[in-house]
């Protein structure tokens, strides 16, 4: 029998997925700042710069986090998070207007699950690799093998989900703490770093793997900013439905998980070139000696955990979409988040190698269902939804669309990640000639725009299919 | 009121309690709206213009860099 607390959680998430009013909204501009900055500022952009170190040096790698990031937020927060905010709407219920009452929860299953279990176990095996490395510190072991790891990233999976199972009071209150002391710890890193390296030193210090041609690595950098920026879609439109207006909703993104990410980004990318290893876990005790960097490799495992725990509640109440998940207990649900993650850290460092290509492959995924959004809600919709149809799960919904699919929005989304891969391989790297003009991740979700505008027009918005005609209730 | 339960009622996929406060938000949220236009206030005319410099200065300076770094 769920408990207490357990069923006021569960009742809470259903609650979650109703439109909020004008009095029930929290955010200000300040506040949703505040939570943008706490995002961002997370070991992901260690990762990040870890990543960007094998391509580029300090100077090209902050032009291409903060160019990349910049055009991939505005995409990616104007389409989601102004919707949610002028409707209250959670974010993938707002979504049936565009893939349809189906359609949504099969984009829900299909991408984002797949992309937040894979972030939970790169996360998780991170918190291995930190608890791994403490653990050699401690005893002057010189290796620990992958048992330990394993153990030590199934152990932050198991915490993460027992916190979650009850409830978003204790995320709440561990984030307070996590992300002003990640805040901290970087600015002790960038100290550190200046005094050992000098500013010359760091400026100077060449990427640990690049490519023959520089420009080359410059867009790939660019393009896993890009990728950086456009994996905030699975969440943002979430929270930015509790700002109390749409400026509110928007600008705070260019500040946290813009400005503040790509200085977490470029904190990890210096590091990362001058100690010579892209794994953030191995930089702590170089930079900061015994004492220092087995405390700071203690806190950055449980930034992990914190980050962890934010997203896979984030996810989870987005799960109560699905008809199986609404009604299901709060702990089995959550605790179905969690079992493919925990799976995929028995192959700790297949996935923590491939964080490169995890990243191209949000930029396939996320830039085009921004696109594909933004063209739907502002173009032809002209930022009017209809309340009462998108909660209508029936036929006579007028976002029922063709069976409860959008299909031109699937075949859109679907055809654009092989334009992608025309331009990059997110898995190899390899890229053609059109990558270094034009990156991958642009050209796919211009082409995803452009293709679901036209085909739409010509089927769907003359037959009034998806409700285009009839705008309002 | 009633014209949303008819709409809604049975077809939401969520239990009776939540389907009732999911109607009462719709129809204060839609009473909003046609009163005064919308319920939340939407960006300026000077926002979106500030979007559209900073996404366009930003592919610009790309380009810039390429002529410097290539």
């Amino acid at each position: 029998m769920a408990s207490k607390g357990e069923s006021t959680v569960n009742r809470e998430a259903i609650f979650g997925l109703l439109p909020v009013t004008p009095k029930e909204r929290e955010f200000t501009f300040y506040d949703f700042a505040n939570v943008n900055v706490g995002l961002a500022i997370a070991t992901w952009c260690f990762l990040i710069g870890g990543t960007m170190a094998f391509f580029v040096n300090l100077t090209d790698g902050l032009l291409a986090a903060l160019l990349g990031n910049t055009v991939a937020v505005i995409i990616m927060a104007a389409a989601t998070t102004l919707p949610s905010c002028k409707y209250g709407l959670e974010q993938y219920t707002a979504l049936r207007s565009v893939f349809g009452t189906l359609g949504t929860k099969v984009v829900f299953l299909v991408v984002v699950l797949i992309v937040e279990f894979l972030w939970a176990a790169i996360l998780a095996v991170m918190f291995g690799k930190a608890m791994q490395n403490v653990y050699v510190g401690l005893t002057g072991s010189t290796e620990a093998g992958q048992v330990l790891l394993i153990g030590f990233a199934v152990l932050a999976i198991l915490v993460s989900w027992f916190v979650v199972w009850k409830g978003p009071a204790t995320i709440r209150s561990l984030n307070k703490i996590i992300a002003p002391g990640l805040a901290i710890m970087m600015g002790i890193m960038i100290y550190l770093m200046v005094r050992e390296f000098g500013a010359g030193g760091l400026l100077a210090a060449p990427p640990l793997d690049p490519h023959p041609n520089r420009w080359w690595n410059f867009m790939i950098a660019f393009e896993l900013n890009l990728g950086a920026g456009f994996s905030w879609w699975p969440i943002m439109g979430g929270l930015a439905r509790l700002t109390k207006n749409e400026r509110a909703a928007f600008w705070p993104n260019m500040i946290g998980i813009n400005l503040a990410a790509v200085v977490g980004t470029m904190v990890g990318l210096a590091a990362a070139i001058t100690i010579g290893t892209s794994d953030p876990t191995q930089w702590m005790i170089p930079l900061g000696g015994a004492i220092f960097g087995i405390l700071a490799l203690v806190f950055v495992a449980f930034a992990n955990v914190t980050s962890i725990m934010s997203l896979a509640y984030a996810t989870c109440l987005a799960m109560k979409q699905v008809k199986a998940f609404l009604l299901m207990d709060w702990g089995k649900l959550t605790a179905v988040f969690f079992l493919p993650a925990a799976a995929i850290v028995f192959f700790p460092n297949t996935v923590y190698e491939g964080f490169g290509s995890f990243l191209a492959v949000c930029a396939t995924f996320f830039g085009p269902l921004s696109g594909i959004y933004f063209v739907d809600y502002f173009l032809l919709r002209k930022q009017r939804l209809s309340l009462r149809n998108i909660y209508d799960l029936s036929p006579q919904s007028g976002y029922y669309f063709w069976g409860g699919i959008n299909w031109v929005a699937v075949v859109a989304f679907v055809t654009s990640i092989w334009v992608y891969y025309l331009f990059l391989d997110p898995i190899t790297f390899e890229s053609s000639d059109m990558f270094l003009h034009f990156t991958a991740s642009l050209p796919s979700t211009a082409y995803a725009m452009l293709a679901y505008y036209v085909v739409m027009k010509a089927v769907a918005v003359p037959k009034n299919v998806g409700f285009y005609l009839t705008q309002g209730r | 009121m009633e014209s949303l339960e008819a709409k809604l009622k049975g077809k939401t996929g969520m239990g009776e309690k939540e389907e009732k406060e999911l109607i009462e938000r719709i129809g204060l949220l839609e009473e909003e709206m046609s009163a005064k236009g919308r319920v939340v206030e939407g960006l300026s005319s000077t926002d979106w213009v500030l979007m559209g410099a900073f996404s366009l200065a930003s592919l610009v300076l790309v380009q810039v860099l390429k002529s410097v770094i290539v």
